[in-house]
């Protein structure tokens, strides 16, 4: 107690709630609206459909036929069939993710000294940019009479059209491309913390490039890495709006069938027997991968060579499940893991300027990557055509006729609006829970952070059908307006901000606020003056992250909104299977430049508050 | 009070290590200014928002000043119909839950300030409504005929008086006093139609005359091409009708025959569950397409707007036999704009009216006189109206084997992406 004097400190009055004090109105607001709706999505499992209704549920007899017709079949059964191969997506794509992301995040942490920032912000902005947009986007460049299609047929290199675009591939792509950022960042920020030191001694100590990266950059990376993999595997493993856009029949998650259960299946019991499967098996894959990490890193410690070549062996099982389970699947893993091997060992070998152009031609296949479907947004919003897909030619027309549409400017202002309204919440609540967590950690500091965890990692199809169930229960002003918008989109901001303000504040000097508290300052004074200010740039941050969350956010909104009311994803997702009009696409295209401006905006706030490169990446991407 | 004290400016010593100092004396002097940059970026977006409040509200009053050229020029292909007459007169507002691309926008928007919302499938849209408790803000709704009765029972649909429909008498009978709505006491005739094929012709080379045809090129020539409407009647109507069956059957024997067919044979030949797949001919992403029959026209017109063959592509109607099915302008209970729904119903009931929405989305109306309206030069008019012997085999849908087959449907998308 570096702070107390001898003249007794005035008792705060919230001296006197219990240390959690300040965390209960988030703690409330989840109890409300994230555990009894997973309650009633466990509950509705056990129930069963009333016959005849349009998908009303009874929880009168409960069973466990749902769980019975849900697995029915054993593993060759239909849904068991689609649980499996979007585990496989899943795995794949969290694997293609790490692949793609660790050479280039290696390279900005690492071998980059100038220019990080530009290059971060570059990667943000498509981060950043409406999921949906950049999901359609890709169904233009993939489409069979699309660019990548047209390249290769003109070029001669196949004879007939490429079908990427409605089936299992088109989702891949799309699940890599949507949560590359997610590993990236992560991936830069542990890299980036990386002591040059430690690298250096590894030199002195006469180890080569090789050595020194596996021995010393690698498991000091190992956080970011299992960060990265978990930020991209929990929201991949639930996605369906990706698939429901890109997949066609083909394509199908999980998520699209506890989606299609509770909307035209009319069948929420089933939907919610799915949904409960899951989240077991999104759980029993983590627990599987912590536990095999856990013993390889115990054999490492005993023989390092049998951990790699334990680790070897789990890569090779791992990613011949992941590419199909055939024995031709595993043999082309072990092609790539070697092909990886050989690419890495080679770049080690070079001379560092052509290790570094190397890396940095991959880094610039990523941006290519990343930037792509973005082109073709702005691109096709000058496109004259009815269909914003089929280019006719360059006009700007949609940019006037889309104020005409007058649903689309009103879903743009209620994303706005509800966006508005859930990051204040999110920011009060989440603030207020992120100080308590860093400054009066207890025994109840586990309890809310496994609340937390939670929230962030339950899939989101499962929250919004819940909310669905429990909307309409309550029913009256749960279904009107932009009320039930407001509080689906703060559910995983406030996790969000608070995780931000938690980091900030325990990173900062306690002795300020016990020096206030010295000078006589009664707390909320302390607080406005002193706590307030130091945390405003996690604040600004957590604020802006929560908004562009809410902002984006398809699957719970699409649930919870009164069928009247839209979003601006939900409208275009509504359009998403019929005619896709340009002026949508000038629509995003003016999102896009808002995106990027409160982007700058928010980087030069923090920058100004003395944040270098790194933290402003770390802050913005909630690490 | 304490507050007064600590906001006295008399300057006080703290001590604190330097780096700490200097970022606080940072942040009190700037946090105003935050304030103040936030303060300012939203106000800019809350003044582009009130401007839209401003036309919407406007598009909205019953002089509708701005709404004739609300959504103008989003719809090329009826440039060249008739003007609209002015129906019964009054004009309005209201919400619209209907399928895409379902009325010409222009027409739409010479009426009054009309916001639709679009669903996929009956099914869905009668979910979503259930799940909302009630209209969910809607006025109106356009389900397909079979599915009213159980939307009057979940107490969805406001009792019609079409005696406040002054064109009702336009109607042709034959569309009017269905079995599902008898009297019409809750929905009118808003187009009716029937479903069929269209495939691209460089890829599939045999001739679809059949169900059973269309099976077996999905299962061929077009594996992994094939569109299905996104509608579990459609798609196990498909298999009913290619073996002589009733598509209304409660035969458990054939409804299991159908799931067995469909889940473990047909559906992993199935590229799409999509409702609308016209807009998808230009793009070539299916060789082969169950298709509404105005969807189809509207995806030749696209071809040839976009500079493309129709040549390419071949239509037919289903057969031996295939679905009649009419959709229903219904107003929702408890709807805010009644007045206007009436005054909609009775202008889209004008023949000079209907015979633009006809142009626009290829369906037949049912009102007498809206044919002779559409210009003599509208194309694909042989998709739109049908010859008696085509009409005759048409079949009406039931919800008798609705839970079955939309239990079987379910099987099958899943079957489908596995």
């Amino acid at each position: 107690m570096t702070g107390t004097t001898l003249i007794p400190q005035p008792r705060s009055r919230l001296g006197r709630l219990p240390k959690f004090g300040l965390a209960i109105p988030a703690w409330t607001w989840w109890a409300a609206f994230f555990v009894v709706p997973v309650m009633l999505v466990a509950a509705a499992s056990f129930g069963s459909k009333i016959s005849g209704s349009a998908g009303r549920v009874s929880y009168n007899d409960l069973s466990f036929d749902n769980y019975r017709d849900a697995l029915e079949g054993g593993t060759g059964g239909t849904f068991a069939t689609v649980l499996i191969q979007g585990m496989r997506t899943t795995i794949l794509g969290t694997a293609l993710c790490l692949l793609i992301a660790f050479p280039l995040a290696y390279l900005l942490a690492v071998k980059t000294t100038k220019g990080k920032g530009v290059v971060l912000a570059l990667l943000a902005v498509p981060f950043f940019t409406n999921f949906l947009i950049r999901t359609l986007a890709w169904r233009i460049v993939l489409a069979p009479k699309g660019l990548i299609s047209n390249t290769l047929v003109d070029w001669g290199i196949r004879s007939s059209r490429l079908n990427l675009l409605d089936n299992r591939i088109g989702v891949q792509i799309g699940v890599v491309y949507n949560y590359l950022p997610l590993m990236i960042f992560p991936l830069f920020v542990a890299l980036d913390r990386l002591d040059p030191a430690h690298r250096e001694a590894s030199k002195d100590l006469f180890a080569g490039r090789l050595a020194t990266f596996r021995q010393i950059t690698l498991p000091l990376a190992l956080p970011g890495i299992i960060a990265g993999v978990v930020l991209v595997f929990v929201p991949l493993a639930g996605d369906y709006i990706t698939a429901n856009l890109l997949g066609g029949a083909k394509g199908n998650m999980p998520g699209n069938l506890v989606a299609s259960q509770f909307t035209a299946g009319q069948n929420p019991p089933l939907g919610a027997a799915i949904a409960v499967i899951l989240i077991v098996g999104i759980l029993a894959v983590l627990a599987l991968g912590f536990l095999l990490g856990r013993l390889i890193g115990a054999v490492g410690r005993f023989d390092s060579r049998l951990a790699s070549l334990l680790t070897l062996i789990a890569t090779l099982l791992i990613g011949s499940f992941a590419v199909g389970g055939s024995l031709t699947a595993t043999l082309w893993v072990a092609a790539a893991i070697g092909a990886i091997a050989a690419a890495a060992l080679t770049i080690a070998r070079l001379p560092d300027r052509l290790g570094n152009g190397s890396l940095w031609i991959w880094s610039a296949f990523a941006v290519v990557f990343l930037y792509l479907p973005l082109v073709f947004v702005v691109a096709h919003s000058f496109n004259d055509n009815r269909s914003m897909e089929v280019w006719s030619r360059f006009s700007t027309r949609w940019y006037g006729e889309m104020w005409n549409n007058q649903q689309m400017t009103g879903a743009v202002k209620s994303s706005f609006q509800a966006a508005a309204v859930a990051t204040v919440i999110a920011v009060v609540l989440g603030t207020l829970a992120g100080i308590t967590l860093a400054r009066r950690p207890g025994r109840w500091t586990l309890v809310f952070m496994g609340l937390l965890l939670l929230v962030l990692t339950t899939p989101e199809i499962v929250d919004a059908t819940g909310m669905q169930l429990e909307f309409v229960q309550i029913g009256s002003i749960f279904r009107k307006g932009l009320f039930p918008l407001w509080i689906g989109q703060s559910i995983f901001s406030i996790a969000v901000v608070t995780l931000i303000v938690r980091a900030r504040m325990s990173g900062m000097d306690e002795a300020l606020e016990q020096a206030a508290a010295d000078l006589f300052a009664p707390p909320l004074t302390a607080f406005r003056q002193i706590t307030l200010p130091l945390i405003t740039p996690a604040i600004m941050a957590g604020g802006l992250l929560a908004f562009t969350f809410a902002l984006d956010n398809v699957i719970i909104s699409d649930f919870v909104k009164a069928p009247g009311t839209n979003t601006f994803p939900t409208y275009v997702f509504g359009l998403a299977k019929t005619v896709r009009k340009p002026e949508v696409a000038s629509m995003a295209t003016l999102l896009i430049g808002v995106t990027l401006t409160t982007l700058v905006v928010a980087s030069l706030i923090l920058r100004r508050g003395g944040d270098d490169t790194s933290k402003i990446a770390a802050t913005l991407t909630g690490n | 009070m304490s507050d007064n004290m600590n906001e006295q400016t008399e300057p006080f010593r703290v001590l604190m290590s330097s780096g700490t100092a200097h970022r606080l004396a940072g942040e009190l002097s700037r946090r105003k200014l935050l304030g103040v940059s936030g303060s300012v970026a939203l106000a800019a977006f809350l003044a582009a928002c009130g401007n839209d409040k401003k036309d919407s509200a406007a598009g909205s009053s019953t002089t509708g000043n701005d709404s004739t050229s609300s959504s103008a020029g989003s719809s090329s292909a009826s440039s060249s119909a008739s003007e609209p007459a002015t129906g019964g007169g009054s004009s309005g507002s209201f919400k619209l839950f209907t399928w895409a691309e379902y009325d010409d926008p222009d027409l739409m928007a010479s009426f009054g300030n009309i916001e639709i919302t679009i669903f996929n499938s009956n099914e869905e849209a009668i979910q979503k409504l259930v799940s909302a408790g009630g209209n969910g803000g809607f006025d109106m709704v356009c389900p397909t005929g079979v599915f009213i009765p159980q939307m009057v029972a979940e107490g969805l649909l406001e009792e019609l008086d079409v005696s406040r429909l002054a064109n009702f008498k336009n109607l042709d009978p034959a569309y009017a006093n269905q079995t599902w709505d008898p009297g019409n006491k809750h929905s009118v005739c808003k187009n009716w139609g029937t479903t069929g094929w269209i495939y691209d012709k460089s890829v599939v080379t045999t001739e679809i005359k059949t169900w059973a045809d269309f099976i077996q090129v999905a299962m061929t020539e077009a594996s992994g091409q094939t569109s299905v409407l996104d509608t579990s009647t459609n798609v196990c109507g498909m298999f009913f009708w290619a073996n002589g069956m009733d598509w209304n059957t409660t035969d458990p024997d054939e409804l299991a025959a159908c799931e067995d067919f469909l889940v473990n044979e047909f559906a992993t030949h199935i590229k799409a569950f999509d409702s609308y797949p016209g807009i998808n001919l230009t793009q070539g992403n299916y060789a082969l397409s169950m298709v509404w029959n105005g969807d189809a026209r509207q995806g030749l017109n696209a071809v040839v707007a976009a500079g493309g063959n129709a040549d390419d592509f071949a239509w037919a109607i289903g057969g031996p036999e295939t679905e009649l099915w009419m959709d229903n302008w219904c107003i929702m209970k408890g709807a805010a704009n009644l007045d206007a729904c009436y005054a909609f119903i009775d202008f889209i009931l004008d023949p000079a009216n209907s015979a633009i929405d006809i142009e626009f989305h290829g369906f037949n109306t049912g009102v007498l006189g809206s044919r002779e309206a559409l210009p003599a030069d509208t194309p694909y008019l042989e998709m739109v109206y049908f010859t008696d012997e085509e009409v005759a085999r048409m079949r009406s849908g039931s919800l008798d084997n609705q839970e079955f087959v939309v239990n079987i449907y379910n099987k099958v998308k899943a079957a489908a992406g596995a």
